[in-house]
């Protein structure tokens, strides 16, 4: 028998772009189908031997066990019109079983048992046979392979179906596509319209096409009806247009020796889209329908995919599994390097049907970027071969002596090629019900500091309701700029540090609660005595608007007793501040004061710090909702110069009517989903 | 897809302690941005002033991003190099700034620093031997280490205007507030 041709193995890749670029592209192909073994049970054989099966007797008592001839017309029994195993036979449990119309490949690979590639050569040896088998199978098609054959002839007839699928794209079966052929009407949400849409299109590319397959028979059916044996190529569509005779028709494979009838003669090489042979299973779908496994997975946070092919039973071909935290992809099995290969086989035995051999392979199409300089791609995978050219290429020069149509074509290609960079990622949008609110902080300057090498730490401390957002491995929360060295007296260091702080904001949170931003000056001398060189605090409501200049923040330190100030001249060290509370309004009990002649903790002022901020705001937004968006801008415009501003009067007045749009959203948002589970639980029971 | 379009130029570089300069500069965003056209580094010419101690570059910038989002916003990086007599140059000034978040016209000056000798053998060599040390690794900038080890010193200014076209980020209900 046939070891299948690959050992099946997981596949782990980093990830080191965006994973909505991953797209993969999967061929499958029927190699070849063989009968079971036979069964001895049935009964209606008509046995003339009294020992059974074991001893059989003469050439036809063989094939007695095999299948039961059904007289078709003047067809007999036995001899040479028998024609082997390629009759329809009966059983008597389940009546016709499938029986494709695949003669000459059936018989190739009856005969030889290995599982070749290569296309199937004619051989004129097959036509007389041929001719009687068609006759045969014309009238006794059993109904449930029909099916299956009919919807599927090109798979049947040995073309390679060809599939590109993107990460999380959306795929139907057949039995999606009519569950989703119904109007799920205007109060469903989105994505079941997009699906119903979808849905729609492709049973009009199938009716369509089934129209396309119709007047071609009919057209057939007024010449002479005996098959006419020709010899396929692949020929140019312009052959279409000179009406439709008999000789000439455009066909994929040279089945040179078939009946015309039988061999689907459109050349369509998408018709796995078209007849929703494969299909796949997203986060999105629910996770009944997923094997066991993904609901563990989907708690442990991964992405799954699963692609299947929709055979004579629905099989998974391959499951995908993406960690974001850690930025791995799984594959299983692993990508070929090439998807022309079809390297892992698929076997489907069913009972009381014949074993069928499908074979696929799948590659890593994903498109390359150009947006470094040496061009690779950014999908860490070793293997990147470009199927459809669709690849993006390296930035090419204009050759100095191109002529104007080349000029022309040039810059038509990197327009396409830019048009295309810009449409590869979806824009991000902040989770349901919460906004995004992501800061740009700069420290420019530190001036009048006592002494030189001086570095700046920040701490921010996001407030309630609020969640950090980032890049992991990357804290932006807290960190610490450069140290510079001539910075004492009137010179002004600069610090010139950048960075980015992204929060979420729930609905929970309130506009007064601020985000606190803690600064501490420290210097490090020459002798590695570190002094803390002030404290200086700032506090930004997250949703107000923010002064456009930079701010200039004063320092403070505690000064402490003389001995304090003598430990700090020779020795150093900084003493253990709690600035947090000290800067904190609602911990304090009593008020600070410059003039506090307390000698518990006085401070003193030293340099200034500037800081500039900028803010960008993301919200959930909806076509709906523009005008809502119009209000906010309108009076978003007359910003307070503190940035502790206190338009929270003005927003509450727009805040009803975006809080009446966010409760109507709830409010769909839960019927959908009731709705959805009622849907499944009605579809189980 | 929302889409950025800066266009301006990295005017002067002002408060420099050498005389001759010339800039170099780059780009830098997050992953989610990408080039739609235009060159994202580049290097002006040497310029030096005869009265004042200013370098004018007037280096044009012009360049389209696309982004799917906000994270990893742009940061315009520029380092400011002295060239001697003998040809030879080093830097004597990294700074790197956000690229505004707002529309419009803006002016941006960009403090930036050098990286300091270590002893007295490093400062002569900057002073006489042809230049002081540089980075040998600029991502250190921009990443987030823990730079307070690095020692600097403060250095002059570069004056940058830029010109901000933001497009299509109302869809995505982006505000610049």
């Amino acid at each position: 028998m046939q070891k299948s041709r690959d050992i099946k193995r997981t596949g782990v890749y980093r990830v080191s772009g965006n994973i909505g670029d991953l797209q993969l592209e999967l061929k499958l192909r029927h190699i070849s189908e063989w009968l079971p073994v036979p069964k001895f049970e049935y009964a209606g054989a008509q046995s003339t031997n009294a020992y059974g099966d074991h001893y059989p007797g003469s050439e036809e008592d063989v094939w007695h066990d095999c299948y039961i001839h059904v007289p078709q017309g003047d067809d007999s029994y036995g001899g040479r019109n028998c024609l082997g195993y390629n009759c329809s036979y009966y059983n008597v449990g389940t009546g016709y079983t499938g029986r494709r119309r695949r003669s000459p490949i059936a018989q190739h690979g009856g005969e030889d048992k290995e599982k070749n590639e290569e296309e199937i050569t004619d051989l004129d040896l097959e036509s007389q046979s041929n001719r009687s088998w068609s006759i045969l199978s014309d009238n006794s098609r059993p109904p449930a392979g029909d099916l299956f054959y009919k919807r599927n002839k090109e798979l049947c007839n040995g073309a390679i179906a060809t599939m590109r699928i993107s990460w999380q794209q959306k795929h139907f079966s057949q039995a999606e596509l009519e569950q989703y052929i119904n109007n799920p009407g205007s109060c469903a949400p989105k994505l079941q319209r997009r699906y119903h849409n979808w849905a729609l299109e492709t049973l009009k590319l199938q009716q369509r096409y089934l129209r396309k397959l119709e007047n071609l028979e009919y057209a057939e059916k007024q010449q002479e009806p005996e098959p006419i044996k020709v010899r396929r190529r692949i020929r140019k569509p312009k052959s279409k247009q000179r009406g439709c005779s008999a000789v000439t028709h455009p066909t994929i494979t040279s089945l040179s020796s078939a009946n015309m009838s039988e061999v689907s003669v459109l050349d369509d090489p998408n018709f796995a889209a078209r007849t929703c042979l494969i299909h796949t299973l997203l986060d999105n779908d629910s996770e009944n329908l997923m094997p066991a496994e993904a609901s563990e997975f989907h708690k442990k946070g991964y992405q799954l995919m699963y692609i299947y092919a929709d055979l004579q039973q629905d099989t998974l071909l391959v499951s995908i599994r993406y960690d974001p935290e850690q930025g791995l992809l799984y594959v299983y099995p692993d990508f070929s390097s090439s998807a022309q290969d079809l390297d892992y086989v698929v076997q489907i035995e069913r009972n009381n049907d014949c074993r069928q051999l499908y074979a696929f392979g799948f590659e890593n199409v994903t498109p390359l970027e150009a947006y470094h300089d040496d061009g690779f791609s950014e999908e860490a995978d070793g293997e990147d071969e470009q199927e459809l050219g669709d690849g993006l290429p390296i930035e090419e020069d204009l050759p100095e002596d191109a002529s104007a149509g080349e000029i022309l074509e040039f810059y038509h290609r990197r327009r396409a090629a830019a048009s295309e960079r810009r449409s590869l990622l979806q824009f991000e949008m902040p989770p349901k019900r919460m906004k995004r609110v992501s800061l740009l902080l700069e420290l420019q300057e530190a001036q009048n500091f006592e002494n030189p090498n001086i570095h700046v730490r920040y701490y921010l401390k996001a407030p309630a309701n609020t969640y950090y957002e980032g890049t992991p491995g990357v804290d932006t929360m807290q960190g610490a700029t450069a140290t510079c060295k001539n910075a004492g007296d009137w010179r002004s260091a600069h610090l010139g540090h950048c960075w980015q702080v992204t929060l979420l904001l729930e609905e929970q949170h309130h506009p007064a609660d601020l985000l606190h931003l803690y600064f501490e000056v420290i210097s490090i001398d020459s002798w590695q005595r570190e002094r803390c060189e002030g404290y200086a605090h700032y506090a930004i409501p997250l949703t107000s608007a923010l002064p456009t200049d930079s701010i200039r923040l004063q320092c403070i330190r505690p000064l402490g007793n003389w001995l304090d100030a003598l430990n700090r001249y020779f020795i150093g060290g900084r003493q253990l501040f709690d600035f947090e509370s000290f800067f904190d309004v609602h911990r304090q009990s009593e008020m600070h004061s410059r003039l506090d002649f307390n000698s518990d903790r006085p401070m003193t002022t030293t340099g200034t710090l500037s800081l500039r901020l900028q803010k960008l705001q993301q919200r959930q937004i909806d076509s709906c909702d523009q005008f809502h968006h119009h209000f906010h801008l309108d009076l978003g415009n007359n910003s307070s110069d503190d940035g502790d501003s206190n338009d929270d009067e003005i927003r509450s007045s727009s805040n009803p009517d975006t809080a009446r749009a966010t409760t109507l959203d709830e409010v769909m948002a839960a019927f959908v989903e009731a709705r959805k589970r009622i849907e499944l639980l009605l579809g189980n029971s | 897809m929302a889409e950025v379009h800066i266009i301006g130029q990295i005017l002067k570089a002002v408060d420099f302690a050498e005389p001759h300069l010339y800039c170099k500069w780059s780009l830098q965003s997050g992953n989610a941005w990408r080039l739609v056209q235009g060159e994202v580094q580049g290097q002006s010419h040497v310029a030096s002033h005869r009265l004042q101690s200013s370098s004018d570059f007037a280096q044009p910038l012009d360049i389209h991003l696309s982004t799917a989002s906000v994270q990893g916003w742009p940061r315009l990086l520029v380092e400011v190099y002295a060239v001697n007599v003998l040809q030879q140059s080093w830097p004597v000034g990294y700074g790197f700034v956000h690229v505004p978040s707002t529309p419009g016209t803006h002016r941006l000056e960009i403090g930036t620093w050098k990286v300091a000798p270590n002893g007295l053998w490093q400062s002569l060599r900057e002073r006489f031997g042809g230049g002081g040390a540089a980075l040998s690794k600029t991502d250190l900038l921009y990443s987030g280490v823990e730079r307070y080890k690095l020692q600097t010193l403060s250095s002059g200014k570069v004056i940058v205007e830029l010109n901000l076209i933001f497009r299509k980020f109302d869809e995505y209900g982006v505000e610049f507030k």
